[in-house]
């Protein structure tokens, strides 16, 4: 064998060395951030365990919602069930009357009220919701102009 | 070494996926991590207050802002259309920007790393201006486009179909306002786009539209009250309706409930009725009757028989509906390909392809799994499993095992290839015997066992006595190449007989922990034989004497019972003994504690094994 041949071997066996560090090192760095993202979503997971439970259960609470209108006993159901979520974490979002804002808010459609400013949430179709910060469920809302 | 991302640019929604471990993964929306949306819904709003909303948030607002609102922008992409908002003119490319800077932006946040360059999928149906447009509108974002793929050749390549030799291949994109049918020749790696057809005012929506009628009508019919006038209620209505539509994709019939929907003279209205999928599907069936058409025309202009077609995928959320599933089958009559997320597949497979462009997915990095569990055989037949299933390799596993009889010399390493908790169930790869363990009592000895597969699926099995480091080794070259089928029947098998097996395992196990306390309980007997009243003794002695009759009974429930009283005269003595203990070690004052902790009893109470016996974990 002679030096070329030598020379040759050796700078491919020099390229796949590199080649293969290149590699290791990108596995080492998406190993790295898939253990940082992982430990992330746990502490979400575990902050956000009940939401699931929660988001089937916001029909439930409209039910109810609407139910304590025609009885008081609803009410008082309604009022137990919304103690219970509200520990849990879970908030309305104040929409009657703010600013309509896309980030909380989600527009159905626009009434002409007279009385209120343009960009006023008039009404409020269905309630929204926020669960330990996140919002959950926008509130559904129909938007003022003139 | 940021990384290039993957990004399905869709006329209603879009999608990134990004590379992870060589697996595509999507990319979240900042908005959508906590309600599970990960799509970016494909609208870019200008507020009069001069504020840019892009995705979720411009999608709520749009009807108060209906001018300053764009959706649907890619159906005018590579046109001289101009967009007039507030004032102001922005092209289609402009538009998209946004989008696709929105994009950048969230990834950037999920990778927690910078990102400019992208691969992004393209309808095969575009042409070059609409492409170059596209590619524009990442560099206005900020993004270099490193290459512009075909939709249907991102979703092939998400279900692995470059990696299968040549064939030609049908893409049935129903998404939620159009359908896309695309004909495609793949080999060795090229994909050649033979024909496309579609509608473009045809999807999921028509789908909702005639479900939601249906059921204001018979609410109608029912009550007398038309809902379409109570916006509260059809919100509700919408939200129970596009539910009960994702859950007929997976069971027969579900019940739609809502209560207090409205109120008359009468006094409250309920709304409850049972949806069977059959009623859906007849409802729908017109709409689906409608890709006929689209697909007979592509058929046609590729000129194939449709016997030529070797692979059917499926793209699109409404193709998870069972009855388009079952008339795409009936129409080409072949089986379609499962197991990718027909939302997902466009921007996993962009995904695959800038992988590909970055260097990241080379031959070296193909990692395989081991597709079934492996593990050595240890007392009563049980196997003891090192290396569970799916487990990547190359991977090791060392575990420590010790021997089962007093004066065992030898243990012989049975190595097994399966899921079914006993021996005699799966199958025996090879088998070797470490000789040369000093003569001790059981459970002394310890005995390393270590699995190693190697990167090309070889096992290295090997054992070696921790006392006096003897070593002995197999490597089993062809593991039982078994087949996808066999592979899955044995999974199965597992799964129908676990109960069975279970039982089996635990009788097992008390019939072990029976001889374990038997012997333990008689060398107590010999080491206590000073501080055991003769009372005592014979109470032991007449339990081991049950126990040992119920082991050649076999009855488990007995052998059980017995165990317990054996057990319990035990503690009785054990008691004893570290009372005196403690008296003795009370008038000493001090010298050596515990003396009841004779060796080796503590151990005794657990034993498992086998051959041997798990002593402790060690990875």
């Amino acid at each position: 064998m002679n030096v070329e041949e030598l020379l040759l071997q050796l700078s491919s066996a020099q390229s796949m060395s590199e080649e293969r560090l290149d590699l290791l090192m990108r596995c080492r760095a998406d190993l790295d951030n898939v253990m940082k993202r992982s430990a992330r979503e746990k502490e979400d997971n575990i902050k956000y365990a009940s939401l699931k439970l929660v988001l089937k259960l916001l029909p439930v609470l409209d039910s109810l919602d609407l139910a304590a209108k025609h009885d008081e006993g609803s009410k008082v159901l309604y009022m137990q069930l919304l103690d219970i979520l509200s520990g849990e974490g879970l908030m309305p979002i104040e929409a009657k009357g703010v600013r309509f804002d896309p980030y909380r808010h989600e527009a159905l459609f626009q009434v002409e009220r007279q009385e209120l400013e343009e960009g006023i949430v008039a009404e409020e179709i269905q309630k929204g919701y926020i669960f330990n910060s996140h919002v959950i469920r926008f509130s559904k809302v129909a938007v003022a102009k003139r | 070494m940021s990384k290039i991302i993957g990004i399905d640019l869709g006329t209603s929604n879009s999608a990134a996926a990004v590379l992870i471990g060589g697996r595509p993964t999507i990319i979240p929306s900042a908005e959508g991590t906590s309600i599970g949306g990960k799509a970016f819904p494909s609208y870019v709003a200008f507020t009069k207050e001069g504020q840019v909303l892009v995705g979720e948030p411009a999608k709520r607002q749009s009807v108060t802002n209906p001018d300053g609102t764009i959706t649907g922008i890619k159906r005018k992409m590579g046109t001289d259309y101009k967009v007039k908002v507030h004032g102001k003119e922005y092209s289609p490319e402009d538009v998209s920007a946004q989008i696709l800077r929105k994009i950048k932006t969230d990834a950037e946040t999920y990778l927690a790393d910078t990102v400019d360059k992208a691969v992004i999928t393209v309808p095969a149906y575009f042409n070059d201006n609409q492409r170059q447009a596209t590619k524009d509108a990442g560099t206005i974002a900020g993004l270099e486009v490193v290459r512009i793929i075909n939709e249907p050749t991102a979703a092939a390549l998400a279900f692995g179909l470059d990696k299968v030799g040549e064939h030609k291949i049908m893409v049935f994109d129903l998404g939620g306002g159009t359908l896309d049918v695309t004909i495609m020749e793949i080999g060795e790696g090229v994909f050649e786009v033979r024909s496309t057809s579609g509608d473009t005012q045809l999807g999921g929506r028509d789908m909702d539209e005639r479900l939601t009628n249906f059921v204001l009508g018979k609410f109608k019919q029912e009550s007398g009250i038309d809902l379409r006038g109570d916006s509260m209620a059809m919100q509700r209505l919408r939200e129970a309706v596009e539910v009960a539509k994702i859950e007929l994709s997976s069971v027969m019939q579900t019940n739609l409930n809502l209560p207090y929907i409205t109120a008359d003279a009468g006094g409250p209205k309920h709304l409850s009725m049972t949806l069977a999928r059959s009623k859906l599907d007849e409802l729908i069936q017109d709409v689906i009757e409608r890709c006929r058409g689209p697909m007979t025309q592509a058929m046609k202009d590729s000129k194939l028989e449709k016997s030529d077609i070797g692979k059917i995928i499926l793209v699109g959320g409404p193709t998870r509906m069972p009855v388009v599933q079952e008339f795409v089958k009936g129409f080409m009559g072949k089986e379609i390909e499962r197991g990718v997320d027909p939302m997902e597949c466009v921007a996993m497979g962009a995904a695959i392809q800038a992988g590909v462009l970055g260097g990241e997915v080379k031959d070296l990095l193909l990692l395989d799994v081991t597709p079934l569990s492996l593990g050595i055989e240890t007392l009563g037949a049980v196997t003891t499993k090192l290396i569970e299933r799916n487990t990547t390799i190359p991977t090791r596993k060392s575990q420590i095992f010790t021997t089962a009889a007093d004066n065992q010399t030898s243990v012989e390493v049975n190595v097994l290839q399966g899921e079914r908790p006993l021996a005699k169930d799966n199958v025996s790869l090879g088998r070797f015997t470490l000789v040369g363990i000093p003569p001790s009592p059981r459970g002394i000895p310890q005995i390393e066992v270590t699995f190693d597969i190697d990167a090309n699926g070889l096992i290295h099995v090997s054992a070696k006595d921790l006392a006096t480091k003897k070593e002995q080794r197999i490597t089993i070259t062809a593991p039982h190449k078994l087949s996808k089928d066999e592979i899955d029947a044995k999974i199965k098998d597992a799964e129908r007989f676990a109960a069975d097996d279970l039982k089996r395992k635990e009788e097992i196990e008390v019939k072990n922990a029976a001889d374990s306390l038997v012997y333990a309980s008689e060398k107590m007997l010999k080491e206590a034989a000073d501080v055991a009243t003769a009372e005592q003794k014979e109470k032991i002695g007449k339990a081991i004497a049950d126990l040992k009759n119920a082991q050649t009974g076999g009855e488990i429930s007995e052998i059980k019972a017995k165990t317990e009283s054996l057990q319990t005269a035990i503690y009785e003595l054990s008691a004893a003994m570290y009372q005196k203990a403690a008296q003795e070690q009370q008038e000493k004052q001090q010298t050596q504690q515990g003396a009841g902790q004779e060796p080796g009893q503590g151990q005794t109470d657990q034993t498992v094994d086998a051959d041997y016996e798990v002593v402790n974990d060690k990875k």
